[in-house]
């Protein structure tokens, strides 16, 4: 009854919102966003990743939500994050392939070569690529490179591995509550990355 | 260890460094949400009709089968629908007006009318029809007050 009477006050404007921004995150951060900003293989975007998650909770498939299971929303994209990670590997390029244009995509001994869409390489990223920390490293350091604050919460992170914000705080000698604040900026900075390249 | 089992582990490494560069989840408030989708360019009002558009589609394979909503998702219909979305029915024009009053007045709750006033008793000019009005209006109101501590209570 308790847990009925707590989803009647849901704002699901609110939640869905708060899926869609989660999912843009974790599409910037995995690099899963390919020219048209959506998962390779699937045309699926952050906002249709949100949608499809809210949808199965509201419907109940494949989800089983209690309120004994902790607040509703890290529970959401807990699970938003599990399918994003299903397809991502479903979909993911064990290799590319370039053609060679004179031998493969033109004429050949005076007759033209046919040409279908299993020739064309996939755009997709590799499944190493993927979860490469290098890649990860790398990008999350070109966000930053004109910000030697943000900088040091990257390297505190990635390269000396803390991962508590105190930690972050005592190791930059400032207080938790800046480790917030840039955390914050480097949210921002990140659905700004992913923003660009749909604009793009 | 499979690639499969590889590929869970690299990913949940990453995920927990970028939970600790860029924040957790648990961390995504409303206001946050809000300055990440602005950021990445996402119109909220675009997002909120296409997801309503989802969500219509599928509560429509309920009213084709004649079964009942989820009340899930019969509440995520009510809350989500575009409010320049034209009723096709009198059932959804009733729910699309009550939609908007219930956002319009999501701010307010009835423990910020305060005390009744009574002044208009000192009034020599109120009739006795007037009165009765009142009368009536002020024990509609204390009922629904009556009625509000009763829920406060319950919850």
């Amino acid at each position: 009854m308790a847990g009925s009477r707590a989803e009647d006050s849901i704002d699901y404007d609110d939640l869905l919102r708060r899926l869609t921004a989660q999912a843009v995150k974790l599409f910037a951060i995995f690099g899963l966003a390919g020219a048209a900003c959506v998962l390779s293989g699937t045309g699926m975007s952050p906002e249709d990743l949100a949608s499809q998650t809210l949808l199965k909770f509201l419907t109940g498939d494949g989800i089983n939500y209690h309120s004994s299971k902790g607040p509703l929303f890290p529970f959401l994209a807990l699970v938003m994050e599990r399918d994003l990670m299903d397809m991502a590997k479903r979909h993911a390029h064990s290799h590319t392939e370039v053609l060679d244009p004179a031998s493969d995509g033109g004429e050949k001994d005076g007759e033209r070569k046919k040409i279908t869409l299993m020739d064309f390489p996939a755009r997709g990223k590799t499944a190493e690529a993927i979860v490469s920390e290098r890649e990860f490293r790398e990008g999350i350091l070109e966000l930053v490179q004109d910000d030697p604050d943000l900088q040091d919460v990257v390297v505190a992170v990635v390269d000396l591995d803390l991962q508590k914000r105190e930690e972050i705080a005592d190791a930059l000698g400032v207080t938790a509550d800046e480790v917030t604040n840039r955390k914050k900026v480097l949210q921002r900075r990140l659905a700004k990355s992913l923003g660009v390249e749909r604009q793009g | 260890m499979d690639e499969k089992e590889k590929f869970n582990i690299a990913w949940k490494k990453i995920k927990a460094k970028s939970d600790a560069v860029f924040g957790s989840a648990e961390d995504m408030t409303a206001s946050e949400a809000d300055r990440v989708l602005e950021a990445s360019g996402i119109d909220t009002e675009e997002l909120r009709r296409a997801a309503y558009k989802r969500i219509y589609s599928a509560a429509q394979t309920y009213w084709n089968a004649h079964k009942e909503l989820p009340p899930r998702l019969k509440q995520a219909l009510k809350d989500l629908r575009p409010d320049d979305l034209p009723a096709q029915t009198e059932s959804e024009a009733t729910h699309q007006a009550e939609s908007i009053l219930d956002r319009v007045m999501r701010p307010f709750t009835l423990q910020n009318v305060g005390v009744i006033s009574y002044s208009y008793r000192a009034k020599k000019s109120v009739s006795s029809d007037d009165q009765a009005a009142l009368d009536r209006l002020e024990e509609k109101l204390n009922r629904r007050l009556r009625q509000k501590e009763r829920s406060d209570e319950q919850s």
